[in-house]
């Protein structure tokens, strides 16, 4: 990926609109200059399912379990034995833990999880590299959000967090503190536009891997992770 | 591939294709299943839609303001905007900048706009070896087949035909387990996504305050895509865009669940600009192709509604008619009841004129929209827009009905002649009508007319009364 890297000092000054771009616009604006804007704006409250009065962590568990991932509560003390039990039952031999998270996977958590894994038969990585990323049977990482009306995880690359860590690994270990849920898709889109520049790259994940499309049949593990475990970390 | 027959005839081998039938029928009850379900489980699903409806009409209702907050919001995250008036441009844009990032292996994931300005044999004949990564469409390319569903583009297709396209293209060891099929496909184009050099992408949503592209998949090949290749090219509708970020969120609450009933699809992807300096992966270049090819047009007109589409599908899935064709006997790269308004109102009425009639009207479609298209009503409206495309032989009966039925004697008169023109068989009914009357015995019996018409009764009757 790294075969052409004088293209990334030229790519800001190109970035532009192209002149045709304008004059498309230019031309609209004069064709549709009287256009009424009749239409009414509309408020969270009409659209919302879940709110802050529900048991959050419940409420994304069964919608997370419902898309096909595998809930865990846990606390600071138990979630590195939770993350162990997973790589034990997947019997993943290569382990990514990326080297840095904007989530809960920080910290004394990242210690001890790091310091369980040690005490594991398996190979541990915290290399971003492509050879290293694709070569893992397990990944665990944290989350910046995640919501309870649908089960979703929320992962981006803010702080420099690769994009390859969340997707590449057949298995992918999530470990969520229970403050970050919040009730409603409509929610996090709210906090989202408060919190200044999007990163290059937002994913909000709901669920394994997954295609109906041969004859309707589900089949998990397409392209991302076919297995996700997510551990609820109830005291973060 | 489909032979250029009519579209009576394509319809006509459809509904005899008695596995075709089946299959998509399966397909699409259960699709409409868990659409259903998935809306009975939401508190005030109309509120949503009215929000979705809205949030839609807004854009339209601004468009121009709009494309340009878009246009300088990519620009400024150190995205490219280019603007494609049809679909040669669209493809000469795209092969301009494959050609400048001197990628030889594209990847793309599934995109209804690329297939609309069919992109792949422009690239294929630029020298560029194209894959497509969804797991449907990398079958159809396979198989040298078109998608027959925009959503699921391969529901036409049984899992022997899968399997067997696949030991023909990659030399797999013959498996017709859907599971086995999708880990040899998943292993096939991981090599391919280890060395692809240029990622297309179409987009589901474009955000104009933010400049930001969404992009849904399930399979995570759209993820794979804007993560592996250098250069990423998104091509757009310009009715695409929603003005907000904040109003993402009606839209992505009723896009999966109309789509396959799912809360969410797996992987709701927002790209705003290409990776940023601290980041290890991601695209260098971001170009964003803003498609009009016959969009700006249906602005501020009767049609513009068609333009709050977000192709999630639920009208195929509802429709009778689909649901007995499948999606190729429509010949059109948008197939069922919206398609039957997208083709014809983009690429034309004229070479289009029989879509509009492949509905019963039912609306079922329109029950169905989640941004509220009031589908049949365009349909009916394009139908009587198309009439000047009819034979004059079939305007000049109709022409002939209209004044008929518009005049209480003449409506008299015509009932009295009936019976002379038409005669039943002896168990009182018509198996084979006249002339060409005889289209509509071809399939049904029609009854004789009676000797003594309902008027003749009533009066009969008023002056027993009297």
């Amino acid at each position: 990926m790294e075969r052409d890297a004088s293209r990334d000092s030229a790519r800001h000054p190109d970035a532009r609109v192209s002149p045709a771009m304008r004059a498309f616009i230019a031309g609209l604006r004069r064709k549709a200059a009287n256009a009424p804007d009749d239409a009414g704006d509309w408020e969270s409250s009409q659209i919302r399912q879940v709110s802050r009065a529900d048991d959050l962590p419940a409420r994304f568990a069964v919608a997370a379990e419902k898309a096909g991932a595998a809930v865990q509560r846990a606390s600071i003390e138990t979630a590195a034995q939770s993350v162990r039990s997973v790589i034990e039952a997947r019997v993943a031999q290569r382990i990514h833990v990326p080297p840095c998270d904007d989530g809960v996977l920080a910290g004394t958590l990242r210690k001890r999880v790091l310091a369980a894994l040690s005490q594991m038969p398996v190979l541990v990585s915290c290399d971003n590299a492509d050879a290293a990323l694709f070569v893992a049977d397990a990944s665990v990482t944290g989350a910046s959000a995640a919501i309870a009306e649908t089960g979703t995880m929320v992962c981006t690359t803010a702080g420099g967090q690769t994009r390859g860590s969340t997707l590449y690994a057949p298995v992918h270990i999530v470990l969520l503190g229970r403050s970050q849920i919040m009730p409603d898709l409509c929610d996090y889109f709210d906090e989202a536009c408060t919190r200044g520049e999007l990163p290059s790259n937002v994913n909000l994940i709901t669920g394994p891997s997954k295609t109906a499309d041969i004859e309707g049949v589900l089949v998990v593990g397409v392209h991302g992770p076919g297995a996700l475990h997510i551990v609820i970390v109830d005291d973060l | 591939m489909s032979t250029p027959t009519g579209f009576k005839q394509r319809v006509a081998d459809a509904i005899s294709d008695a596995r075709l039938v089946r299959a998509v029928h399966l397909a699409t009850l259960h699709k409409v299943e868990s659409r259903e379900a998935s809306f009975l489980a939401m508190r005030d699903p109309e509120a949503i839609r009215d929000a979705a409806a809205q949030i839609k009409r807004r854009t339209l209702r601004n468009l121009p303001r709009y494309l340009e907050q878009f246009a300088e919001s990519v620009a400024r995250r150190g995205g490219q905007v280019h603007f494609a008036p049809d679909a040669a441009a669209a493809r000469r844009i795209v092969c301009e900048i494959a050609r400048a990032s001197g990628a030889k292996l594209a990847v793309k994931s599934k995109s209804m706009a690329t297939e609309e300005i069919e992109l792949n044999p422009a690239l294929e004949a630029a020298g560029l070896r194209i894959v497509e990564t969804d797991l449907g469409e990398f079958i159809v390319q396979i198989d040298r087949d078109r998608p027959s569903h925009i959503v699921t583009p391969i529901i036409h297709k049984t899992r022997q035909q899968v399997a067997a396209a696949m030991v023909r293209a990659i030399g797999c060891e013959y498996t017709d387990d859907p599971a086995r099929l999708t880990q040899i496909a998943r292993a096939y184009l991981r090599d391919v996504f280890q060395r692809c050099e240029l990622g297309i992408t179409g987009v589901n949503f474009g955000v104009a305050e933010t400049g930001t592209l969404c992009i849904c998949t399930n399979e995570g090949n759209g993820r794979m895509t804007v993560t592996r290749p250098r250069v990423h090219i998104a091509l757009m509708g310009i009715e695409k865009l929603v003005p907000r970020l904040r109003d993402l969120a009606p839209m992505l609450k009723l896009l999966s669940r109309s789509s396959t009933g799912q809360p969410m699809t797996v992987y709701t992807t927002l790209i705003t600009g290409p990776r940023a300096a601290n980041e290890p992966d991601g695209p260098r270049e971001l170009h964003v192709v803003l498609l009009d090819n016959g969009r700006s047009r249906l602005l501020g007109g009767d049609y513009e509604s068609v333009l709050s589409c977000i192709r999630c599908g639920a009208c195929l899935n509802a429709c009778p008619v689909y649901r007995n064709i499948g999606g190729h006997a429509y010949a059109s790269v948008y197939p069922g009841p919206i398609g039957s308004l997208v083709t014809p109102l983009l690429a034309g009425l004229h070479r289009n004129a029989d879509l509009p009639r492949a509905s019963s009207l039912c609306g079922a479609c329109q029950a169905a929209c989640p941004v509220k298209i009031d589908i049949p009503g365009l349909l009916v409206k394009l139908r009587r827009d198309s009439a000047a495309a009819q034979p004059l032989s079939k305007r000049a009966a109709i022409a002939l009905w209209a004044w008929l039925m518009t005049s209480p004697a003449r409506y008299e008169a015509a009932q009295g002649l009936l019976p002379l023109l038409l005669r039943g068989d002896a168990d009182g009914w018509i198996h084979a009508a006249p002339g060409p009357a005889a289209a509509w015995t071809h399939s049904r019996d029609l009854p004789a007319p009676p000797r003594e018409t309902f008027r003749s009764l009533w009066r009969s009757r008023l002056q027993d009364g009297a």
